[in-house]
């Protein structure tokens, strides 16, 4: 059968793009000193009242690996290592489990850790539809993926006007002023500087930003009922992580695997079937 | 082309028809997401993604923390994002803990009546006297780790920055810990 033909997503493909995409995902925290060994055994946790955290700390989980170095060291490895072989043995799922199980333990080590919960949870999404292998389920959970997304973004736009932030008008002013604080104690010059009192001094011109940003969210409604426009859904969704990079200081590392859902991977295995031909 | 007649329809449609299970799930996931979000409680797979969703409004400063040096301030920014909130997040939660004590033992007492598991839980999700003395010191660790200093101390200290142009910080610096650095 064509792949032109198939109806279902090319797992094999997908499996070695996603994983090396998570894998480059780990080597960024490796070098920005993230990873469960290099938090150097932390003497605090803040498990809050998530649930889930507290079963991982509860059933001793959290601490095994936090407070034990050659535990910390061996989970890293073995993250790693699972990720590379998902690559080399697309098919084999155990590898898969291991990794997605992987990656959520790291976000709440992390987390717990730091005292916070973060919103970049792109990592941990995308990669699940890979512990099936079953073609129809794979499909059914890819695209259940890329539904989650779209509602995640939705949620995102609808808070902001729920929440109040769309309609006070120097919302997005007080925003940016709160995150560049620390940045104002050291750069009093340059183009950011100039950019960030630009936009904090005109809160209207700020607050297009933040309404432009709930729009794009909101934008992603139409991904529920219609593929036809993944493209500007992506579009929109880089465009707003890089209004926060720049406005924000927001980097989008991990958070960068929710583009995945939006890319033509059938065509792109139509094309790579049909270069193969050729060859 | 690359789509089927299925695909055109609605997705949550198609899911009913083909899985079952995962269609309740995603039923599930979508009212837990509103649900929690609304009481505002954090509890993972459930994200609250308000991405600043809040209104926001304006003070007249924003509270800081900064590491002094002997050769000045510290830039936490040329740090990734990730090592930025490592190094000065805790920082909070340590103050917190030394002032008030772990809130999460409320959470525990609120949750469960049986001594033994409060016991249990206490242990395993609180953090004690000891772990709170022992913070500066990982801190520490941390910091040379991702800073590499050079200077012989370092002095972690909360203070202010004016939201009025110049944007300056305030003169005055509280203390939240000192350490040598080697």
């Amino acid at each position: 059968m064509s792949l032109s033909a198939t109806t279902y997503y090319p797992r094999a493909l997908m499996a070695r793009c996603i994983f090396t995409w998570l894998l480059l995902i780990l080597i960024y925290f490796f070098f920005t000193n993230s990873l469960v060994h290099q938090l150097n055994q932390p003497v605090l946790k803040y498990p809050g009242s998530d649930n889930t955290f507290w079963l991982v700390y509860a059933s001793g989980i959290g601490s095994f690996f936090i407070e034990n170095k050659w535990a910390a060291i061996l989970f890293d490895i073995v993250l790693f290592t699972s990720c590379i072989l998902v690559i080399i043995f697309p098919q084999k799922k155990i590898f898969a489990l291991f990794s997605v199980v992987g990656v959520w333990l790291l976000y709440i080590f992390y987390c717990s850790t730091a005292g916070k919960h973060y919103a970049q949870i792109g990592y941990l999404l995308t990669p699940i539809p890979f512990i099936v292998v079953n073609e129809k389920k794979f499909d059914l959970l890819w695209n259940s993926v890329r539904y989650w997304v779209c509602f995640l973004y939705v949620f995102a736009g609808v808070s902001k006007v729920w929440g109040g932030g769309f309609l006070f008008d120097t919302n997005m002013s007080n925003i940016i002023m709160q995150e560049q604080a620390v940045g104002f104690v050291f750069s009093t010059a340059g183009w950011k500087y100039n950019l960030y009192h630009y936009v904090i001094e005109n809160p209207s011109i700020a607050q297009y930003f933040y309404r432009a940003a709930a729009v794009f969210e909101f934008a992603c409604i139409i991904g529920f009922f219609t593929k036809k426009y993944d493209k500007w859904i992506l579009l929109a969704l880089i465009s707003f992580h890089c209004a926060n990079l720049f406005l924000l200081d927001i980097s989008f590392v991990e958070q960068s695997l929710i583009f995945a859902p939006f890319l033509p991977w059938k065509k792109w295995a139509v094309h790579f079937q049909h270069n193969k031909k050729n060859d | 082309m690359y789509f089927t007649q299925n695909l055109k329809q609605l997705f949550l449609k198609r899911l009913y028809t083909e899985w079952r299970l995962l269609f309740w799930a995603i039923i599930f996931f979508i009212i837990a997401q509103c649900f929690f979000t609304y009481k505002g409680i954090k509890n993972i797979p459930f994200f609250l993604y308000y991405m600043y969703g809040q209104a926001h409004p304006k003070k007249d400063s924003i509270n800081v923390v900064l590491l002094k040096t002997k050769n000045g301030y510290y830039n936490t920014k040329q740090l990734s994002g990730r090592e930025q909130e490592m190094l000065v997040n805790p920082i909070g939660l340590y103050i917190s803990l030394k002032n008030t004590g772990d809130g999460n033992k409320i959470n525990i007492n609120n949750r469960f009546s049986s001594t033994t598991t409060k016991n249990y839980l206490y242990k395993m999700l609180c953090n004690d006297s000891e772990a709170v003395q022992q913070f500066p010191q990982w801190w520490l660790s941390y910091y040379k780790q991702i800073a590499k200093p050079k200077e012989d101390s370092v002095t972690v200290v909360k203070s202010s920055v004016s939201t009025t142009y110049p944007y300056l910080k305030s003169t005055n610096d509280s203390i939240i810990f000192s350490l040598k650095v080697n």
